[in-house]
This record gives C-alpha cells, sequence and structure tokens, in this order.
C-alpha cells in the first residue's frame, strides 16, 4: 500500500462511491501482501478458505481477532527491518499485543495521524501540556501505548510541559509557567482518559493555579473501563471539565494499537467518531453479520496502513453502532459511530483456575 | 480448636467454635442433610434456569441410597478435617466437593470460588438455612465454607491442620498447593487439568432413523455446551468409527447446530473466545483439512492425518475435532495419562470392556454414554473419593 497515493484527498472528504473504488482494490493488495509475506496468516486464509484472488466485498475479507496479536508474533517483513516494537499499554497480569513495525510503516503511521489531527488543529504545532509522567525519565525499557502515544502525539505540540513529577504528582511550577506563557492562546492538553479524569478533573487544586484553561483543546483516548466503573460517561466527563476549568474544546480518540495512527477523531459538532479515507469500520453480531446502522453489535475496523504485520483488518473486543454514513450533519464523510465500550468478560466456567 | 484469627476473617458460613468430628460413611445424619438440602434446593422459585442445580437435586437424592453400594464389610471413619480447595470457575463443583467429604464421614474447610455466581449464592444459602436447624447442629459445628484470593498464607495455615486436602485446579494450582506442607498422615486427592472425548459408531448410527441422531446431538449437546468446554469433562474431540458416512456425520452435525441455535445463549464474549480460539488453533496446528463455521453456533474441524497428539488440543464454546477410526480399538493412540472422559454411542458394555482393560491404557477414567459426561459423581478421576477419604480400621 502506498500511502502517497491518498495524500490528495482531504481524509474526511471522501463519499461512499468514492472510497468503495479505493477499497476494493487496496484491501485486496493488502491481503496479498500479507499472504505471501506472513506465514501465519496465510495459514489462516488458507484454513479459512478465502479465495485471495478472487473478487469479494469489503466485508467478506477475513478478519483477525485483537486478542491474537497477545499470543503471537505477526510479521509481513523479515526481522532485520524491524525498527520498532509498540506494544499494549494492557493491565498487568495481562498478556500484551505486540506490533512490529518497520521504517516506512511507522512513518506511514506518524504522516496519517498527523493529516488526521490537522483537522482539528491546523497546521501549525501547538504548545502543549501532556497529562501524564514524562515517558523518557521513567526510562521504561519498552514502548508501551502509552509511551508510543504520548510521543505519536507529542508531534504535533511544542514546548512541552509533562503535567505529573517522579511521583505522579502534579507539577503546579511547571503548569503555571507553563499557562503564563501560553494560555493566552491556543494551546493543546493530550491525555488518556483515565489521567485526565484523575488529575484535571479530580486532583488538580484551583486554588493553586494561575491561568486558565479557557484556549485548550483536549485530545484524550485510551477506553473508558476505568470510566465506566466510575459511572462517567463522554458527556459528565465533559461536563465537569468544562465547569472546572472552563475546558470546552475536548476531543476523544479511539484506535487499537494494531492500527495506529488511522484513529478516529470525534468530531467537535457531533459528537461521533468518523471514518476517514484511511480507515473503515464495520459492526457484526454474534453469527458476524454484518449490522445494520443503529444497531449495536463487534465492532471491526479496516486500515490500510498495516504493511509489516497482518493488522489491516480486526476484529475488536468493543461494542458500537454505526449511526450513519456521508450525512452526518457536522459535514464530514464517512462512517459516524459510536463505542460502547468493551464487551463484558465472560463467567468463565471450567476446572483450571482457582483464584 | 478454635481455628486461626486468619481463617476466621474468611469464613463465609460456619462456627467459629470448630470441632473435628468423624463418623461413619454414609450415617443417617447425613443422608438426612442431602434430602434435606435437595428440598430446599427445589424450593428456590428460579430453580429451572440453572441446568447445574436441576442436577445437583438429582444427584443428592441418586446418592442417598448409595450406602447399601458402599457397604464393602470393612469398618470404616473419616479420615478427620478435610480441606476442599475449589475452582473458582464452576460454580457447583464446591459442593459436591463438600459432599464427598460428608459422606465419607469427615468434617470439613471448604475454599469456595470467589466469583459471584448466582449458584454459589443459592447453594451457601441453602446450607445456612439447614445448619441453624437444631437437627444438624453437629453439622454446623463441624464444617466450614471459606472464601478468599489466592492467599497462600490461609491455604498453608489449613493445610497445616487437615488430615486430607481435596485439591481442583489447574496442573500449575495443584503442584503450588503440593508444595504446602501437610501432616505426615494427611494424603492428597488431586484433581487436575484433563481432556475429554467422544466416540460414535457410524455403522450403529446408520441404523437408526433420524428422530434418533436428532437425540443424539441433542445429549451430545449436554455434553459439549453445558461448561462452555472449559471442564475436564467436556469432550473437544469426536471420533467416529466403522464406514466412513460423510452424510450422517454432516447430518449430526447440523442438527447440533439447530439445536444450539435455539438453546445456548451467546454472549458476545463466547463468540470472540470461540473465533480467537479457532485462529490460535489453526496457527498452532499443522495441518487441518476441513473447518465449517455453522454461523458461530458450532465449528467443527478436520484435522489431517498428522494430528495424533490431541491431549493439547482443545476448543472452547462448540468448538469440535472430528477424526474417523476403523474401529474403537484405533482409539487407544489417542489416549493418554491426561485423558479423562469418554462418552460414547453405539457400544455394548463388554466391547467397551475388552476395548478399556486389553490396551495397556494409561489413561480413561470414566466411560460414560453420550448426554452423561457433565455428571460428576463420587467415583471421580479414578478415586472412589469416599473410600479414599475414610480409612479402614482392621478388627479381627
Amino acid at each position: 500500500m502506498n500511502i502517497n497515493s491518498l495524500q490528495k484527498f482531504n481524509p474526511f472528504d471522501v463519499n461512499k462511491r468514492e472510497k468503495n473504488k479505493i477499497y476494493t482494490n487496496q484491501i485486496k493488495l493488502l491481503n496479498l501482501h500479507h499472504y505471501k509475506r506472513c506465514g501465519k496468516y496465510k495459514k489462516i486464509i488458507n484454513n479459512l478458505k478465502f479465495k485471495i484472488k478472487n473478487k469479494n466485498k469489503l466485508e467478506d475479507f477475513p478478519m483477525l481477532p485483537v486478542r491474537i496479536f497477545k499470543k503471537f508474533d505477526l510479521k509481513s517483513v523479515s526481522e532485520d527491518k524491524i525498527v520498532k516494537k509498540l506494544v499494549s499499554s494492557g493491565t498487568s497480569g495481562r498478556e500484551l499485543s505486540k506490533i512490529y513495525l518497520d521504517k516506512k510503516n511507522a512513518s506511514d503511521q506518524v504522516r496519517v495521524l498527523g493529516k488526521i489531527m490537522s483537522t482539528i488543529l491546523g497546521n501549525k504545532r501547538l504548545p502543549m501540556i501532556i497529562i501524564d509522567q514524562d515517558p523518557k525519565t521513567l526510562g521504561k525499557p519498552i514502548f508501551d501505548a502509552r509511551a508510543a502515544a504520548i510521543y505519536g502525539f507529542s508531534i504535533f505540540g511544542t514546548k512541552h510541559c509533562y503535567l505529573l513529577d517522579k511521583e505522579n504528582k502534579i507539577d503546579y511550577v511547571s503548569l503555571n509557567n507553563f499557562l503564563k506563557k501560553y494560555s493566552k492562546n491556543k494551546f493543546l492538553i493530550f491525555g488518556f482518559t483515565s489521567l485526565v479524569y484523575e488529575n484535571l478533573i479530580q486532583k488538580l487544586s484551583i486554588n493553586l493555579i494561575k491561568s486558565n484553561f479557557q484556549n485548550g483543546i483536549l485530545i484524550h483516548g485510551g477506553g473508558w473501563k476505568k470510566m465506566e466503573k466510575l459511572k462517567i460517561n463522554n458527556a459528565i466527563f465533559k461536563e465537569k471539565l468544562i465547569r472546572k476549568i472552563n475546558l470546552n474544546k475536548i476531543y476523544n480518540y479511539y484506535g487499537l494499537v494494531e492500527q495506529t495512527g488511522s484513529v478516529f477523531i470525534e468530531s467537535g459538532k457531533c459528537g461521533y467518531f468518523h471514518t476517514s479515507i484511511y480507515s473503515d469500520i464495520f459492526i457484526r453480531d454474534k453469527k458476524f453479520n454484518v449490522l445494520k446502522n443503529k444497531k449495536k453489535g463487534l465492532i471491526q475496523l479496516i486500515s490500510l496502513l498495516p504493511t509489516s504485520y497482518p493488522g489491516h483488518n480486526i476484529l475488536t473486543e468493543d461494542i458500537g453502532e454505526i449511526i450513519g454514513e456521508d450525512n452526518c450533519k457536522c459535514g464530514l464523510k464517512g462512517k459516524y459511530f459510536l463505542v460502547h465500550g468493551r464487551i463484558k468478560e465472560a463467567e468463565i466456567r471450567g476446572c483450571s483456575d482457582i483464584r | 480448636m478454635i481455628l486461626d484469627k486468619v481463617i476466621l476473617n474468611h469464613i463465609v458460613l460456619g462456627n467459629k467454635k470448630f470441632e473435628i468430628k468423624v463418623t461413619t460413611p454414609f450415617n443417617n445424619l447425613v443422608i438426612d442433610f442431602l434430602v434435606d438440602f435437595s428440598k430446599e434446593l427445589r424450593k428456590f422459585k428460579k430453580i429451572n434456569s440453572f441446568p447445574d442445580l436441576i442436577y445437583l437435586i438429582f444427584w443428592c437424592n441418586k446418592n442417598k441410597n448409595l450406602s447399601n453400594y458402599f457397604n464393602d464389610n470393612c469398618l470404616r471413619l473419616g479420615r478427620g478435617l478435610i480441606f476442599h480447595i475449589c475452582p473458582s470457575n464452576v460454580p457447583t463443583n464446591f459442593i459436591y466437593s463438600f459432599f464427598f467429604g460428608l459422606l465419607s464421614g469427615n468434617s470439613n474447610i471448604v475454599k469456595v470460588p470467589s466469583k459471584d455466581f448466582k449458584e454459589k449464592k443459592i447453594i451457601l444459602s441453602v446450607v445456612k438455612s439447614l445448619f441453624n436447624r437444631k437437627k444438624y447442629i453437629n453439622l454446623k459445628k463441624a464444617n466450614c465454607f471459606i472464601q478468599y484470593n489466592d492467599k497462600d498464607e490461609i491455604t498453608k495455615k489449613i493445610s497445616s491442620i487437615c488430615d486430607a486436602r481435596v485439591i481442583w485446579g489447574s496442573n500449575k494450582t495443584v503442584n503450588d498447593i503440593r508444595k504446602m506442607w501437610i501432616p505426615e498422615r494427611a494424603i492428597d486427592l488431586t484433581f487436575p487439568d484433563r481432556y475429554s472425548l467422544s466416540v460414535i459408531n457410524l455403522d450403529r448410527l446408520k441404523k437408526e432413523k433420524s428422530d434418533q441422531v436428532k437425540l443424539l446431538a441433542k445429549r451430545f449437546y449436554y455434553d459439549g455446551y453445558m461448561m462452555n468446554q472449559l471442564a475436564c469433562n467436556s469432550p473437544h474431540f469426536v471420533f467416529w468409527t466403522g464406514k466412513i458416512n460423510k452424510k450422517l456425520q454432516d447430518y449430526f452435525w447440523s442438527q447440533l447446530s439447530k439445536i444450539v441455535e435455539k438453546k445456548f445463549v451467546f454472549d458476545d464474549v463466547h463468540v470472540v473466545d470461540k473465533y480467537t480460539n479457532l485462529m490460535e488453533n489453526i496457527i498452532n496446528q499443522k495441518d487441518f483439512k476441513n473447518i465449517k463455521m455453522f454461523k458461530n453456533n458450532l465449528y467443527v474441524i478436520d484435522p489431517g492425518s498428522k494430528t495424533n497428539q490431541i491431549e493439547n488440543i482443545r476448543g472452547i464454546n462448540g468448538t469440535f475435532f472430528q477424526k474417523n477410526i476403523n474401529q474403537i480399538k484405533d482409539l487407544k493412540n489417542f489416549i493418554t495419562k491426561k485423558c479423562q472422559t469418554v462418552s460414547y454411542f453405539g457400544f455394548t458394555k463388554d466391547q467397551l470392556k475388552y476395548f478399556l482393560l486389553n490396551n495397556n491404557l494409561l489413561g480413561i477414567d470414566r466411560v460414560v454414554p453420550i448426554g452423561k459426561a457433565p455428571e460428576i459423581d463420587i467415583v471421580w478421576d479414578g478415586y472412589e473419593t469416599t473410600k479414599s477419604l475414610s480409612r479402614i480400621i482392621s478388627l479381627e
């Protein structure tokens, strides 16, 4: 896949017909690419008796369950070409996803992420607060998803200020310095949803800050699992931020570490996630039938970016619903959708676990 | 005796003052307790939505008459205090383990699953109501149920005072617990990871009417779906003996799929786990010939001829591997020590007996007609639990 050929498009201005033309061809090529280069992927395609060279509908291409990246190392390039290994943040004790990137794949991800972000941030790099610790000072040996997201997003900002110090406490000195200098104009705030909640909504002491967040643009993501337990949804989250620090430009993003780059950003006007020219979505029922709009089911995500690993077509463990396509009131083209959170864990029955 | 504080803190049901009492196996009080337990359980309003509790009621009544069967002309008493370490993810296993200990004449400390199964709550509330009856005061004093997460300290404490441990769990769990000291005279009964399979005689099935094939599929549904294939007694492989009959085999599977469609409630996570497991199996195994997916109701996989090591090939939520063999004798190539239950159709007991005794088998502890695989019993994993948990006194 050559991402360059898509550079001419505005990522959110391609309608269904145009996109379909591009996708049926590109996904076929991408499938063939992984089929030839990843033995494990080939085995799956062969076993599912999928005719890779035939003309297939986009929804009929086999999807890989997201957990397979936790169980196996899947690569479509030789070992010596790998420049970066992404590891999902994952809750402790669980298996982690391992994503192998070559030079091309890594740079494609950065470029596409940039294109998508520029629709919100413009083309100028903004001063940026990161609601986290500086991963450099933590000296993390592996590229975990949290650090990867920070590095990935931090290229859209400048004058980076990390909100948390080494002890994980709010660094009011740095924060006030930053706000004093930059809060009069647009600035960027980035963080994981749960950390934003914990620090900006819960811990931050208004009395200790000398300026405000009125001109801030918050980009946050990484899942609502913790928030669900606290009964905080997107609307409440936004309301609390407006009320506490007068921050009202808030954008949630949704994406997989397996498809870094082609993330989905909540549109400021309508509140929905939108697919771009780089991504597509289907909602499936428990029989894997494709569901119509406004029906809830399992989210399947397609991305044109993964070339060094077969992550282009993934069945997630999230539940969502597509609201519509190409006709969103916010003006962006593509499918627009909601994410309703992670599937419920099963009451696993069996004899093998005594905890 | 007064139990250690650490243990006391985790008691969910039982007396603080604990007395170790032993009796003869199957004594009348215990039999009455079982009968009353099943009566009380039956009164529970929504009982019909819990097939595992229905079976439990049936089981209690079945075993009240077992004392005759048990009578082996030996003078027997319980061993003393039995510590039951039960799996956290099987809702009803702990009560069977408790009954094994009780029926053999012992006092019991039972570690119950930490997960909030409805079945667990129902069972404990019934036991509680019985313990409060005057009649069962002695049982209350001599038995307790505890709940804790993975705390070695507590497991060690109880291990150090028990006369036998009944350990259910993965191989790792069994190994970890075995490292914890028990008194010199104490014994361990272990129920580690096992696998199970089914065998169907095609030559016999061919002679049955289609209704009978449907009935067999229905029975197999219980074996295969009741515990989501996560129990040791759930089948993963189906072996077909006799002349290959693809049409009949396919008919069986399509009937099973219809039953699943009607009866089994898939959660999203079941489907995701099933699909992920299928992909794992595809990557891990060398030579699958064919995979049928029946709209996610049922996955049927034909492994190639090279697949002989089957003990670690497992399905989940209705994923079965099928193989044709000439005759039951050929099954021996697939049986390892890990094999627990074989559920069957179309063989006489003599045929099965001949196969079991003449093939130098180190595995298979249980052979039952298809449909009975999920039914736990006093004889389990090759032990007669009530005999193992009691001691013989020689009197001449």
